[in-house]
C-alpha cells in the first residue's frame, strides 16, 4: 500500500510537531523513523495511525486521500504505541480474539498463526493469564503477536526496540516485519538507535523539529557523507548543530 | 522544605509562579459558596426560623463528608505525588505534612462556604456589626469539627461506600433542582419540623448552633454543644497520630493470577488456595487450535435483554460491542436487582408508615434513590472503550487505536441504552407514583413526571456519550 504525506502539518498548543512534512513511501518496504526527543517521530506514526489529525496537509494511502472515520482504510493498518493498548485484565488470549476480530482476521487459519506466533514469542505457557500479570516487555510481545497474526499492510510500531522486549522477541519481530516487507507489507518503526536503523531499514527517515532531514536508502546517504562508516552519527552531529 | 529554608530558592519559585496558568474552577467554587449562602436565606426567609437555617448549615457540611474523605484518602494514599516521593530520600513524615497541607488548602473552601452561610445569617438576623467578628471562630470551630468528622470516618469507616454516598448525594441535588417547584416547599416543611431532632444528631450541627449566643437574650444552654464538638476537635491530634504511626512506603505486590480459561472467564479454582492454578502447555494449545478462544461471546444468553440487544446488534457492532464490554455484557441481572431493591425498600417504608410518617418518608425516598443509581450506572453504561490510555505525553481512549469510529462506537452505545428504555420507563413512572403518593399529588401527575423524566434521561445519553469521549483525552485537537 502506498503512503504518501503532502505538506503535512501538525502543532500542539506552541509546540509544531509536524512542519509541512510530505514523503512518499513505496509498499514492501522495513523503514526506520529516526530522531533525537521531541523531534516529531511517534506524532507522524500518529497521523499515519489516525489518532492525531494534521493540521493542514493531506495523507493519501494508494491515491486515496486517508481519513479517519474511513473504516475500509483504517482496517487495512495497524499501530502499536510504545505501550501497548491492551486490555490489562483480559488474558492474552482474549486479547488477541478482540483484535482478531476487529481486524476481520478471526478465519480459518488464524488458530495456527497465533499458536506459533505464541510459541516463537514464549508466551505459550503465559497465554491465559491477565496482561496485567505480565513483565512490559511480555506485554509488548503480546501486542506484536497481535499485529504479526492480523498482519496488515500497514504496520506502525512505536520504538519497538525499547519496548522491553529481549533479544530473542526483538529477533523474532525482525523476522517477521522482514517477511511482511518480502509480502508488500509496509513496516514503519521509530527509533533513536543509530545501529538499529542502520541495520534494520530498507530506508531511513530522518526527522528533527518536525522537519524531514533524510529519507533515502542507506547506500544512498553513505554515498553524500564524509564519514562512510559512521554516515547517521555524522548526520546527528549535523542536526544537533542546527538552531 | 528546601524551598522555604533557602532565600534564593524562594526567589526563584516566586518568579515560577508568576507564570502560572489561570483556571476557572476557584471562580465555580465560589458559586458554590454563593449558593449556599443564597439557600440560606431561602429556607431562612421562607421559614421565617433561624434553626432551620442553621440545620440546613449542618445538613451542608456534613453532605461534604463522604467527598472530603475521598479527597483526603486519595491525597494521602492514591495521589500520583506519591510516586515520585517514594524514590526521593525524604522522610514519610514530611510526605505525610505535605499531603495533608495540600488537603487542607481544598478543604479550605467548606470554610469559605460556613463564612459565607453564618454571614448571610447574621444579615438576615441582624445582628449588630460588632458582633460579626464572632462569625470567624464560629465558622473555624465548625470547619475543624468536620474535618475532624472526615478524617475520623476515613480511619476507623474506610469500608463506607463514599463515592456512592457522593453520587446519591448529587443525584438527588440534581433532582431537587429539576424538580425545586414541586418537591421544594415540603421537603421544606420537612426540614422546619424535623429542625430540633437534627441539630442534635448532626455533629456538624453543634458548633453552628453557637451562633445563637449572637441574637438578643442568647440561651447559654447552646454552650453545652461546646462540649462534644470541642471532643470532635481533639480527636484531630489521636487519628493524626494514628495515620501517621502507619504512613510507609510499601510496594504493592498483586497475588498471582490463575491461569483463566476462554468459556469461564473467571479463575480456575486451585486445591490450595494460596497456589494459582496454571494450565499445563498441552491443554493450552488445545485452547488454540481448537479455536476456543476465538468462540463468540457468551453474555447473549445471560438473560432476555442480552438476547434482545445481540438480535439488535448487527456483525460489525457485535463486535464492537465485545471490545467495548470485554468481560461480558450483564443487563436483565442488574434489572432484577433494580425492582427487587425497589420493592423491598418500598415495602419497609409503607409498612413503617404506621409507625412513625417521617421515617417512612425518608426510607421511601432513599428506596427510590439508591436503585436509581444502579439504574443510571447501567444505562449510562460505555464500557471500556473511552478508557483514556497514557502515550507520550497525550490522553488516547483504547479505541482510538484500533479500526473503531467514534459513530460506529456511539451507535453500539445507544442500543445498548435503548434496549433498557422500556424497563427506565417503568421503573421511573413507579418512582413518579410514588413521589405523587409522598407529595399528595394526584397520580397521573406522577406517572406523567416519571415518563418525562425518562425520556429526559434517553436523550442525555446523547451528552453523556459526547462527554465520555471528550473527557477520556486531553489532545483538544482531537474533538
Amino acid at each position: 500500500m502506498k503512503i504518501e504525506l503532502r505538506a503535512v502539518t501538525k502543532s500542539y498548543r506552541s509546540t509544531r510537531a509536524l512542519s509541512r512534512v510530505s514523503l512518499e513511501i513505496s509498499p514492501g518496504q522495513v523503514i526506520s523513523l529516526l530522531g533525537p526527543n521531541g523531534a516529531g517521530k511517534t506524532t507522524l506514526l500518529r497521523c499515519l495511525a489516525g489518532i492525531a489529525a494534521p493540521d493542514s496537509g493531506e495523507i493519501y494511502l494508494d491515491d486515496q486521500e486517508f481519513r479517519r472515520n474511513r473504516m475500509e482504510q483504517r482496517q487495512r493498518i495497524h499501530t502499536l504505541p510504545d505501550f501497548p493498548f491492551l486490555f490489562w485484565d483480559q488474558t492474552i488470549l482474549r486479547n488477541l480474539a478482540i483484535i482478531l476480530r476487529l481486524y476481520d482476521a478471526d478465519g480459518a487459519g488464524a488458530e495456527g498463526r497465533v499458536l506459533e506466533l505464541l510459541r516463537e514469542f514464549d508466551l505459550l505457557p503465559l497465554a491465559l493469564r491477565p496482561v496485567q500479570t505480565l513483565s512490559r516487555g511480555q506485554a509488548y510481545k503480546a501486542g506484536l503477536v497481535a499485529m504479526i497474526a492480523a498482519d496488515r499492510d500497514i504496520w506502525l510500531l512505536d520504538e519497538p526496540f525499547a519496548s522491553g522486549m529481549d533479544p530473542h522477541g526483538i529477533d523474532a519481530f525482525k523476522r517477521h516485519a522482514r517477511a511482511a516487507a518480502s509480502r508488500g507489507r509496509t513496516v514503519l518503526y521509530s527509533t533513536q538507535l543509530l545501529d538499529v536503523a542502520e541495520r534494520f531499514a530498507d530506508r531511513v527517515c530522518v526527522i528533527h523539529k518536525g522537519e524531514i532531514h533524510a529519507f533515502d536508502t542507506l547506500d544512498r546517504l553513505r554515498e553524500q557523507a564524509r564519514d562512510k562508516h559512521n554516515v547517521l552519527e555524522e548526520m546527528f552531529r549535523q542536526l544537533r548543530e542546527v538552531p | 522544605m528546601a524551598i522555604r529554608r533557602s532565600p534564593e530558592l524562594k526567589r526563584e519559585a516566586r518568579r515560577t509562579h508568576r507564570a502560572r496558568h489561570y483556571s476557572a474552577r476557584p471562580l465555580f467554587r465560589l458559586g458554590i459558596s454563593g449558593l449556599a449562602a443564597w439557600l440560606t436565606w431561602i429556607i431562612a426567609s421562607r421559614t421565617g426560623h433561624l434553626n432551620s437555617a442553621l440545620v440546613f448549615i449542618g445538613i451542608w457540611l456534613f453532605g461534604w463528608i463522604s467527598i472530603l474523605v475521598q479527597s483526603l484518602a486519595h491525597q494521602l494514599y492514591l495521589s500520583p505525588d506519591l510516586a515520585a516521593f517514594s524514590l526521593l530520600p525524604i522522610e514519610g513524615r514530611v510526605v505525610l505534612r505535605r499531603q495533608i497541607e495540600k488537603f487542607l488548602r481544598g478543604a479550605t473552601w467548606l470554610l469559605m462556604d460556613s463564612l459565607a452561610m453564618l454571614g448571610t445569617l447574621a444579615w438576615f438576623a441582624e445582628i449588630p456589626f460588632p458582633q460579626w467578628i464572632a462569625i470567624l471562630p464560629i465558622a473555624v470551630f465548625a470547619w475543624l469539627s468536620t474535618l475532624a468528622l472526615v478524617s475520623l470516618a476515613m480511619v476507623y469507616l474506610p469500608w463506607l461506600p463514599y463515592p456512592l454516598l457522593t453520587t446519591a448525594g448529587t443525584f438527588a441535588l440534581f433532582v431537587l433542582f429539576v424538580a425545586h417547584s414541586l418537591v421544594g416547599p415540603a421537603l421544606l416543611a420537612g426540614l422546619d419540623a424535623s429542625a430540633g431532632t437534627l441539630r442534635l444528631l448532626l455533629p456538624t450541627a453543634w458548633p453552628v448552633f453557637l451562633f445563637r449566643l449572637l441574637l438578643p437574650n442568647p440561651s447559654w444552654f447552646e454552650l453545652l454543644f461546646l462540649l462534644p464538638s470541642a471532643a470532635l476537635v481533639v480527636t484531630l491530634r489521636q487519628t493524626y497520630s494514628r495515620v501517621a504511626g502507619g504512613y510507609e512506603f510499601s510496594e504493592a505486590i498483586q497475588d498471582e493470577s490463575s491461569d483463566i480459561l476462554p468459556e469461564e472467564e473467571t479463575s480456575i479454582a486451585t486445591a490450595h488456595p494460596d497456589a494459582p492454578l496454571r494450565v499445563g502447555l498441552t491443554a493450552i494449545e488445545e485452547v488454540v487450535q481448537t479455536r476456543r478462544f476465538l468462540a463468540a461471546v457468551s453474555w447473549p444468553k445471560a438473560g432476555w435483554l442480552e438476547a434482545r440487544l445481540w438480535q439488535w446488534l448487527n456483525a460489525r457492532e457485535r463486535k464492537l460491542a465485545e471490545f467495548a464490554f470485554p468481560h461480558s455484557i450483564e443487563i436483565t441481572k442488574a434489572w432484577k436487582k433494580v425492582f427487587q431493591h425497589l420493592a423491598i425498600g418500598l415495602a419497609i417504608g409503607f409498612a413503617l408508615g404506621w409507625v412513625n410518617p417521617t421515617v417512612s418518608f425518608w426510607v421511601m425516598c432513599a428506596a427510590m434513590l439508591l436503585p436509581a443509581l444502579r439504574v443510571a450506572a447501567c444505562f449510562y453504561g460505555n464500557g471500556r472503550a473511552f478508557s483514556p490510555v497514557f502515550c507520550s505525553g497525550v490522553n488516547i481512549q483504547l479505541y482510538a487505536v484500533y479500526p473503531i469510529g467514534y459513530r460506529d462506537l456511539s451507535h453500539v452505545l445507544f442500543k445498548y441504552s435503548f434496549v433498557q428504555l422500556p424497563l427506565v420507563v417503568g421503573f421511573l413512572i413507579v418512582c413518579g407514583l410514588v413521589t405523587a403518593y409522598l407529595f399528595r399529588w394526584q397520580f397521573p401527575l406522577g406517572a406523567l413526571l416519571g415518563f418525562k423524566t425518562a425520556f429526559l434521561l434517553a436523550a442525555l445519553r446523547l451528552i453523556f456519550v459526547a462527554l465520555a469521549f471528550s473527557s477520556g483525552t486531553n489532545d483538544s485537537t482531537r474533538l
